[in-house]
């Protein structure tokens, strides 16, 4: 898993696969719930002005997280969109 | 006593609009995930069986974080449903199944509605209705609750009953399930990275956001300020004939009578009618329609930096949305949120924002001022406007971030913003549910509250104690106050008797200055701007009046909600004060510099 990174981190038009989810029990239920559980695919769009939030495609709908929330989700790069 | 119904599923997934259909009422829809935090209940007949339905707020999983999921799931636990109806986005099923499963296990019976086929259809997202009826062991109805398709065949599956379904347990098992389901019955052809609705976003979402943002709202206000004046004339020149008509048909009556509901009650109610009632009556409608569109969670994505530097949750955005409409639906939409402390600065801070109520007076304002500086057009009172509306959500920011610095201290939590696809607005559905829906209700408490008030204060006029009439000695003793904040007592007096509704401030106004004299026409809202005018308003009259308008104590129907959401005195009292104090500071300073 050397080549997991935050959510955050991961460039706009890639496709991702979540490895793992942290941060406080209720906080990660809540992230699995909205879809964000582990081996879902997901595909940042694109990021408001100053960088933050960002817009991620995940499961069928449009989610925004700030990054500092999208911190706590661990993420594979699969390939370029 | 008919089978009982409800309806549950996703935020946003239609639940409102399907509803709206089964039962033929009109429940507020929207496209943002958070429009119902309520449940409203309706019935239908089907087979001569009446069934009882009922619309809840949406949920994303049964365990819920904020008030308006609890109070949905705890619906669900009561045991007098029947038949829970689980209903389904078509274009976003691999999510919507995980609740779907969950909802079915925990049911006495269920029904699958999956919603909005006609734009999965567009999408190019098959859904195969066989396969997820084989899979979920329950029934499988497919609608389209914006065309009506489908919903004959939904009412008559709800009236033969749902069915009971136990699939597995365990939290993580429902997700995978659900993805296992989603792969057999979903062929999802939709290009979600390079579709027309990323391609929107990029623009209104990216760094031009902000620019775009203001050009929308100027361009409503334009048409609100435009817009109203033609049924404004309309309607003040009906009312001043009528007043002259009722005048002189009403000659018998003793003078003091004629005089209190004419002069009093009659002059004010009309005033309300063709003054405030055009401007709120145009600019409700059009702001619905960035509400239907699915334009409000972009409006807080493009914001949210500001949010989050004041403390403040990011969805914040869209409770001052709704403020805009009302402060009251404001405070209860802060429902939404999920941290009880971010909730309750959404909640004091609310009416920071100007609602519907008030937008007639900032525009009369704005008109006053820009009469000053040489010009009435059109664009140059929507600046102000704009500036003024800028401002409001500005000090509202502030309070937020005084706020969390200090009694309700603590970080941002985090939160996850759905961004809806954009979606046709329903122009006509708008139209008739802002126009007669609303304006009637409008005008209905415009007669229950301006009448009476009316009334009082020609009253107050008339009624002589000493050496002058009551209003006098009650504007005199808020004189003081009233000079100290660039205004007069006259003005405050207005805006205490105008707590029950705030589109009558005003004009109540309007009658103190104009003594209930007999020499008064208000044509438009120009005229009405030049009365004020006579009065010895100058420019900074106009802007302290304009702040005091944003920055005062809230009306009585949303001083009573926030006292229904908070339970508690303490916090309404602080909504009843920390903008009242504001207000008076903010007009203190004013009047100090200038
Ligand atoms: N094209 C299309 N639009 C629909 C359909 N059903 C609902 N809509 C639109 O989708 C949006 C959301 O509908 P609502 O009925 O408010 O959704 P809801 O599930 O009640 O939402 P919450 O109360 O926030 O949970 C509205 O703008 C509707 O007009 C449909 O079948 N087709
Ligand atoms: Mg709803």
């Amino acid at each position: 898993m050397s080549d997991a990174m935050p959510l955050s981190c991961i460039p706009v038009g890639t496709r991702g696969e979540i490895v793992a989810i942290k941060g406080g029990f209720k906080n990660r239920d809540r992230l699995m719930e909205l879809g964000f559980t582990k081996n879902t695919e997901v595909i940042p769009l694109h990021t408001g002005p100053g960088g933050n939030p960002t817009a991620y495609f995940v499961r069928g709908a449009v989610m925004a997280l700030r990054n500092e929330d999208a911190d706590n989700i661990f993420i594979r790069i699969k390939e370029e969109y | 006593m008919g089978a009982k119904i409800c309806l549950v599923g996703n935020p946003n997934t239609g639940k409102s609009t399907v509803f709206n259909l089964l039962t033929g009422m009109r429940q507020h829809t929207g496209n943002w995930s958070g429009k119902t935090v309520g449940s409203a209940e309706g019935s239908f007949v089907y087979g001569g069986k009446s069934m009882d339905v009922v619309d809840l707020p949406g949920i994303y999983s049964l365990n819920p974080i904020s008030e308006d999921e609890r109070y949905a799931v705890d619906f669900l636990s009561r045991d007098d449903i029947d038949t829970v109806v689980v209903v389904l986005d078509a274009t976003c099923l691999e999510r919507n199944l995980i609740l779907a499963l969950q909802v079915i296990d925990c049911a006495e019976k269920a029904i699958v509605c999956v919603n909005l086929m006609d734009e999965a259809r567009r999408k190019n997202i098959g859904v195969d209705l066989e396969v997820l009826h084989r899979e979920l062991g329950v029934r499988v109805i497919g609608t389209s609750a914006g065309t009506g398709e489908g919903i004959g065949e939904l009412k008559k599956a709800i009236y033969e009953g749902g069915s009971r379904c136990v699939h597995s347990s365990g939290g993580a098992a429902f997700s995978e399930r659900a993805e296992e389901i989603y792969k057999k019955a979903v062929d999802y052809g939709c290009d979600v990275y390079n579709c027309l609705d990323r391609k929107i976003d990029r623009i209104v979402m990216g760094v031009w956001g902000l620019p775009i943002m203001l050009a929308l709202l100027g361009v409503i206000f334009y048409i609100t300020v435009e817009g109203a004046n033609i049924p404004s004339a309309f309607l003040s020149s009906c009312f001043a004939a009528a007043e002259s008509r009722l005048w002189e048909l009403s000659g018998f009556m003793p003078l003091f009578l004629r005089g209190l509901l004419i002069r009093g009650l009659f002059r004010t109610v009309g005033w309300v009618v063709s003054v405030m009632l055009p401007p709120m009556a145009v600019f409700f409608p059009l702001f619905t329609l960035l509400e239907d569109v699915g334009y409000l969670p972009r409006i807080a994505f493009v914001l949210d930096r500001f949010f989050k530097r004041a403390g403040a949750h990011g969805k914040m955005v869209l409770t001052i949305c709704m403020g805009f409409g009302c402060n009251a639906v404001g405070v209860t939409a802060a429902r939404i949120i999920e941290s009880p402390r971010e909730r309750l600065i959404a909640i004091l801070t609310n009416s920071f924002v100007p609602c519907n109520g008030r937008f007639p007076s900032i525009i009369m304002l704005a008109a006053i001022f820009t009469a000053g500086a040489g010009s009435m057009s059109g664009l140059g009172i929507t600046a102000a406007v704009l500036a003024a509306v800028s401002a409001s959500v500005i000090i509202s920011l502030a309070a937020s971030m005084l706020l969390s610095r200090t009694v309700l201290k603590g970080v941002p939590s985090s939160f996850v913003l759905e961004l809806p696809p954009y979606r046709k607005p329903h122009i006509l559905g708008i139209l008739y549910r802002s126009l007669v829906d609303r304006t009637m209700f409008v005008f209905g408490r415009a007669v229950a509250v301006a009448a009476p008030a009316g009334a009082l204060i020609w009253l107050l006029q008339n009624i002589h104690i000493g050496g002058g009439s009551l209003i006098f000695y009650i504007s005199d003793a808020l004189e003081p106050l009233g000079r100290f904040m660039g205004m007069d007592g006259k003005l405050l007096t207005a805006f205490i008797l105008g707590m029950p509704a705030n589109e009558i401030v005003l004009p109540l106004a309007a009658m103190c200055y104009s003594g209930g004299s007999y020499i008064t026409d208000i044509e438009s809202t120009a005229s009405f701007a030049q009365l004020l005018c006579s009065n010895g308003w100058t420019i900074k009259t106009a802007v302290c009046t304009l702040v005091f308008t944003l920055c005062h104590f809230p009306c009585t129907t949303t001083l009573l909600t926030v006292k229904k959401e908070t339970g508690s005195l303490k916090w309404t009292a602080a909504a009843f004060l920390l903008p009242l104090v504001t207000g008076i500071l903010l007009c203190g300073i004013i009047n100090f510099i200038f």
